[in-house]
């Protein structure tokens, strides 16, 4: 009893501590590569570390970074993303995104996917992601 | 007021005529200067290539575009990404100069990753995306045209930041130059552009002026 008082409260306050809002996929097709994109937005006191993203849409799952060098666009694997105190990270395009490489099957405008979301000290959260189109 | 000067002192020995055809003239001139500086650059593509598109129908490029103005991006459809975000820009621009009545305007993407983008893969990246494919095609064909092409227009692109799934099959990721060109109705480089922020605006402005 005292157990699921003290998990209740931990997703309630983490809740109040964190939100993942925005999240989106793009369409591919199956056996390609897409990306998902998300806010996470650290309304605590406290950093926020990602470090993880898990999602059964695609074979592997890896946080990048797409950078600049001069004229030309590069991506590279990221460990972990920190957000600080009260602010919002937007992994979005041409940024920070998760990139899902082999996706299992089409990735159509409008269907859902679970991901979960692994944050340093704190549960997991998982949330279903639609698909859509670029703007 | 320098301009008042010279054609007060040129009224003393030039007929009214003559001075009218003369800022007619001037005016000309500026007019033109301004068109020029538009566009820095016109560079031809000197000789043909050999493509074929998503339809693995051959496409002869340049030549098969004459009289079409044509913007051009450069992709990989293993790109999550930078390249989505170009082809989904081309797909704005695309309906922009719809939307605007401009007409004989063709879209096309080049695969710099000729090895894995065949015409079957370039078909689905396409239908995925719900494109118009109307004057919409991608572009693939043999190494060596490809690197010939992406030469001409300075466009760089290498393999880099590599990956393996469980099975140990690697999977990598292009560093390239992000780029749209313009190219005019004789097959002319007229300008470049950054091709995942490229502003819809301005190349539809540029459009207009080819």
């Amino acid at each position: 009893m005292y157990l699921l008082i003290f998990v209740l409260s931990l997703l309630f306050l983490q809740q109040e501590q964190l939100q993942i809002e925005n999240a989106w996929i793009r369409p591919s097709s199956k056996g390609m590569n897409s990306a998902l994109y998300f806010d996470v937005k650290n309304n605590g006191d406290d950093p926020l570390t990602l470090y993880k993203v898990e999602s059964d849409v695609a074979k592997l799952v890896q946080i990048h970074e797409t950078y600049k060098n001069g004229d030309k666009m590069g991506m590279r694997k990221v460990e972990s993303v920190t957000i600080k105190p009260k602010s919002t990270f937007k992994f979005k395009p041409g940024r920070h995104h998760v990139m899902l490489i082999r996706v299992k099957e089409d990735l159509k405008v409008g269907s859902e996917y679970d991901a979960a979301f692994f944050f340093k000290n704190l549960p997991e959260i998982k949330i279903k992601v639609p698909v859509k189109k670029a703007n | 007021m320098f301009t008042y000067f010279i054609i007060s002192n040129l009224s003393e020995t030039l007929s009214p005529k003559s001075i009218l055809i003369s800022i007619l003239l001037f005016f000309l001139f500026l007019s033109l200067n301004g068109c020029g500086s538009r566009f820095p650059e016109s560079k031809e593509f000197i000789k043909s290539y050999a493509l074929l598109n998503q339809d693995s129908s051959k496409v002869v490029f340049p030549n098969d575009f004459k009289n079409k103005i044509v913007v051009m991006g450069f992709m990989f459809t293993n790109c999550p990404d930078v390249c989505p975000l170009t082809t989904n820009k081309m797909r704005l621009i695309q309906e922009k100069v719809k939307d605007e009545g401009l007409e004989d305007i063709e879209f096309a993407e080049l695969s710099f990753d000729p090895m894995r983008d065949k015409p079957w893969v370039l078909k689905k990246y396409a239908e995925i995306r719900d494109l118009d494919m109307h004057n919409f095609q991608f572009l693939t064909g043999e190494d060596e045209q490809i690197k010939s092409i992406l030469k001409r227009v300075n466009v760089v692109a290498y393999a880099e930041d590599t990956t393996y799934t469980d099975e140990g099959e690697p999977i990598y990721f292009f560093m390239h130059t992000d780029r749209i060109i313009l190219i005019d109705r004789e097959g002319n480089i007229r300008k470049e552009y950054p091709g995942s922020h490229i502003d819809i605006n301005e190349i539809t402005e540029d459009i207009k002026h080819l």
